[in-house]
């Protein structure tokens, strides 16, 4: 097993990241903050941002088709051609506000089907499945530098902020009530484990931080869970983040979207929640939210057609959203590749039009200010053809 | 001296009871290989009823709608929780703790999850008909097993796959749900990118149509049948042979074929060298139970024995890190807990891990970093203070009761802590907490 310490160590030895520049996050004005929202399991693209203007689409997608505009339950509408699904209508006067923006039709390079792999070339910014073993925005924050480790909302760190720059866990909702000296035994304890100690000392650190945030923004009632537990744990984290002495960066890792069967039903709740989730954030950062970019991705799409057993399948182009006040929204960004058959990958996804990976360098370079050099060489590299997509930052 | 009982006891096992640790000493893989011999269902998951008593109790249950279907729903609650805790139990006071761990490897193998309702009426049957019936049988058996069962059937969507030129789907215009060829070609045997195409998927998902529960009971569990309106009908090529229409033989040749090819091979020795070795299992280790999974064509018996004989298996450190799953069964083993498994559960509800709810079918992970973030840390170290200060009464020296445990593998650095704490309720604590109960 590789420990942190080693991977500095080795990567000290080849000197990888001695000509960063390190200094680019506190240059940049007022502080920029980012938050990833993670949807595992391939979120159907198709019905967060439905393209009912394209003249294919109510046949090409049957029965996982949504009801036109002005119908009952139908999509609301956002420009004419694009629409948003109707359990997401909480977000219209982001979209009205230019605080969200879609980038339709988006794609990894590798375009293989399985949730793993592609979650993994997600995560790591790879090219291929298991390459590596850090993510692409751990090393954004290790080539910031900065001094306020990135949180990850949930028990654990995933891949994505996995890397070496510190990053921290947390459960926004947790009851805190620490036994200060068994916590000092423990520490102690761990001195000559090279994991449990630094992941204790963090979630304690963590959790320290958080305590005044949350009873703030929930009044230290938390335990009731249900669907209101999502909104209510963003605004924590939206606070926190707000906090000088906060992460600047979070993710929310969120699942459960491989609707193979019952999609409707289940599209319905959890993009209410995740809709719920987003103006809880908004609510928690305040002003900050102008300094904020809330970037949803997920490893692909799903298939154009339902598959006829009330659900789609794994497929190809996806949707990527972005919010904050940071964004340069109320447009749908990309180039749309049409619905008609022929115009389908394999003649049954949305063809991928935009390398995801020009999103998130858009969003590093362009939002929170990683330098270009940065970027090509370590943060998400041999990605040099992929050109950052700035213009969602109002810059080009 | 004592590192091989140890390792026995807790990287085998599931940890030792009171008392245990001299009888694993004179003879580690003695006492590992004896228990490989135990083929008796445990007794306190004898009783319980098959799936196909489901079969009965959904027919009557069709169509029926409010109070009495709540009532029903509540029954296949209230059934699968008890069985929950019956087998937590069993893992806490097994005799045979290498056989449980490895039911609980094949079952994580072979993942399902109730997080889809209809699956919970079966899923407890799923374990004791798929992974402990065929645990001395072959990969082949235990992977036609896993497919053919209504719990899998209806995770994995296949019930409501339609072949589109089949009867059923020229009169309805359903079609194929892909979900479960995918999955059996990417978890359950190969692996991705082994080699096999999107054609290759859909091949397998059309042998697969028809493959399904008791007609008419679509979305409800039952025993398996094959329905021939609704299966795909012509020759199907997959993994570049072609498959003469026969039904439901179709999917059976070609489940049997991939379940001993090398890539099947590689990838579930892979995957129990990482169980048994480490995070990051030396190729030399993967390789001899490669060599060992081809030459008895996926015999089990054999690969669990080869384990066993791993020399990397015996060897320190204790890198693995315990899931929660496995801290709650070896910290109830290590209080000589024995009482109803409820409370296993809910601590395992506590901690993150509940048996069959991972939150995907690749089943739960298997290596440290997906477990030890720093909020699960903490959730660790605050749930062993709970249980402390719930078993303190019962031991009279946490450093004489760690010994008996652990032999002298405890550390130095855990014996001071122990020796120098404050009271016996944090002496408890820091033991359940120490990094040799954390690891195994």
């Amino acid at each position: 097993m590789t420990t942190r310490r080693q991977l500095l160590q080795s990567v000290a030895a080849t000197t990888l990241f001695a000509t960063l520049p390190s200094a680019a996050w506190a240059s940049e004005g007022p502080e920029k903050r980012l938050i990833v929202v993670l949807m595992r399991g391939a979120v159907d693209g198709l019905a967060i941002v439905p393209p009912f203007g394209d003249p294919a689409y109510a046949k090409a997608r049957g029965e996982a088709a949504l009801p036109m505009p002005g119908e009952k339950g139908g999509i609301l509408n956002l420009d004419g051609y694009f629409g948003l699904h109707p359990a997401m209508a909480g977000l219209l006067p982001l979209w009205a506000d230019g605080d969200l923006a879609v980038v339709h039709a988006t794609g990894l390079s590798y375009q293989d089907r399985s949730h793993f792999d592609s979650q993994n070339v997600l995560e790591s910014g790879g090219t291929k499945p298991f390459e590596r073993e850090d993510g692409w925005l751990n090393r954004a924050v290790f080539a910031l530098g900065g001094e306020n480790p990135p949180m990850a909302v949930g028990r654990t760190v995933p891949l994505l902020l996995r890397g070496l720059a510190d990053s921290t866990s947390a459960d926004p909702l947790r009851e805190w009530r620490p036994d200060d000296a068994l916590m000092a035994s423990v520490l102690d304890l761990y001195a000559d484990d090279p994991d449990l100690g630094p992941a204790l000392e963090a979630g304690l650190q963590t959790q320290a931080m958080l305590e005044a945030h949350r009873r703030r923004e929930t009044g230290g009632r938390n335990k009731e869970g249900g669907p209101e537990a999502f909104e209510k744990s963003a605004k924590v984290v939206g606070s926190v983040l707000a906090d000088p002495n906060g992460p600047r960066v979070a993710v929310i890792d969120t699942g459960g979207w491989d609707t193979h069967s019952g999609q409707q039903a289940t599209l319905d709740r959890m993009l209410g929640s995740l809709a719920g989730g987003l103006l809880g954030l908004r609510a928690g950062l305040g002003d900050v939210w102008q300094q904020t970019t809330v970037l949803f991705i997920t490893e692909f799409g799903r298939t154009v057609a339902g598959n006829g057993t009330g659900g789609t399948d794994h497929g190809t182009g996806a949707v990527t959203l972005l919010a904050g006040g940071a964004v340069r929204g109320g447009q749908v960004y990309g180039d749309w590749p049409g619905l008609a058959n022929d115009a389908l990958h394999e003649g049954r996804d949305l063809r991928s039009t935009t390398d995801l990976r020009s999103v998130l360098k858009g969003v590093l370079q362009g939002h929170l200010g990683v330098v270009e050099s940065a970027l090509e060489g370590q943060v998400v590299p041999n990605t040099g053809e992929v050109r950052p997509m700035l213009a969602l930052f109002g810059s080009s | 001296m004592d590192a091989h009982a140890v390792i026995a006891a807790s990287r085998f096992g599931l940890g030792a009871r009171p008392g245990e640790l001299a009888q694993i000493r004179p003879d580690p893989r003695g006492w590992l290989r004896s228990q490989l011999s135990e083929t008796r269902t445990p007794r306190l998951l004898a009783k319980l009823p098959p799936s196909s008593d489901s079969v009965r109790t959904f027919g009557d249950m069709r169509g029926s709608k409010g109070e009495a279907r709540e009532a029903f729903n509540m029954q296949m609650r209230d059934a699968f929780r008890k069985e929950m805790a019956l087998r937590s139990q069993t893992a806490a006071t097994t005799d045979a703790p290498f056989v449980e761990r490895l039911v609980h490897f094949w079952s994580n193998h072979f993942s399902v999850s109730i997080s889809r309702s209809e699956v919970r009426g079966v899923t407890g049957a799923f374990e004791r008909e798929v992974v402990r019936k065929n645990l001395n049988g072959s990969f082949t058996r235990m992977l036609l097993t896993a497919t053919k069962h209504p719990a899998m059937q209806l995770y994995l969507d296949n019930v409501r796959s339609i072949g589109p030129n089949s009867d059923a789907g020229r009169r309805s215009g359903r079609g194929l749900n892909e979900n479960h060829a995918r999955e059996i070609l990417e978890l359950h045997t190969m692996g991705v990118g082994s080699g096999y195409s999107q054609q290759d998927v859909e091949a397998l998902a059309a042998m697969l149509t028809g493959w399904g529960l008791l007609r008419g009971r679509d979305e409800l569990p039952g025993g398996f049948q094959f329905d021939p309106r609704r299966h795909e009908p012509g020759p199907k090529k997959f993994l570049g042979r072609t498959y003469i229409a026969t039904g439901q033989a179709e999917a059976e040749l070609a489940l049997t074929a991939i379940a001993t090819t090398p890539a099947t091979a590689r990838f579930v020795c892979t995957k129990l060298a990482r169980h048994f070795v480490s995070d990051q299992p030396p190729a030399s280790a993967v390789d001899k139970l490669v060599s060992v999974f081809e030459n008895s064509q996926g015999d089990l018996p054999s690969l669990h024995n080869a384990l066993i004989d791993l020399d990397e298996a015996w060897e320190r450190p204790f890198t693995k890190l315990r899931t929660p799953e496995d801290l709650v069964y070896a910290t109830a083993r290590a209080l000589g807990y024995t009482q109803d498994g409820d409370p296993l559960i809910k601590s395992m509800v506590y901690l993150g891990q509940v048996p069959f709810q991972a939150p995907s079918p690749q089943g739960w992970p298997d290596v440290a970093p997906d477990w030890l973030g720093p909020e699960a840390m903490l959730t660790r170290v605050e749930w062993a203070e709970k249980v402390a200060s719930d078993a303190v009464g019962k031991v009279a020296s946490a450093l004489d009761f760690g010994t008996d445990l652990l032999g002298d593998t405890l550390s130095g650095r855990t014996q001071a802590a122990l020796t120098s704490a404050p009271n016996a309720t944090h002496a408890m604590a820091l033991l359940l907490a120490s990094p040799e109960m954390q690891r195994r």
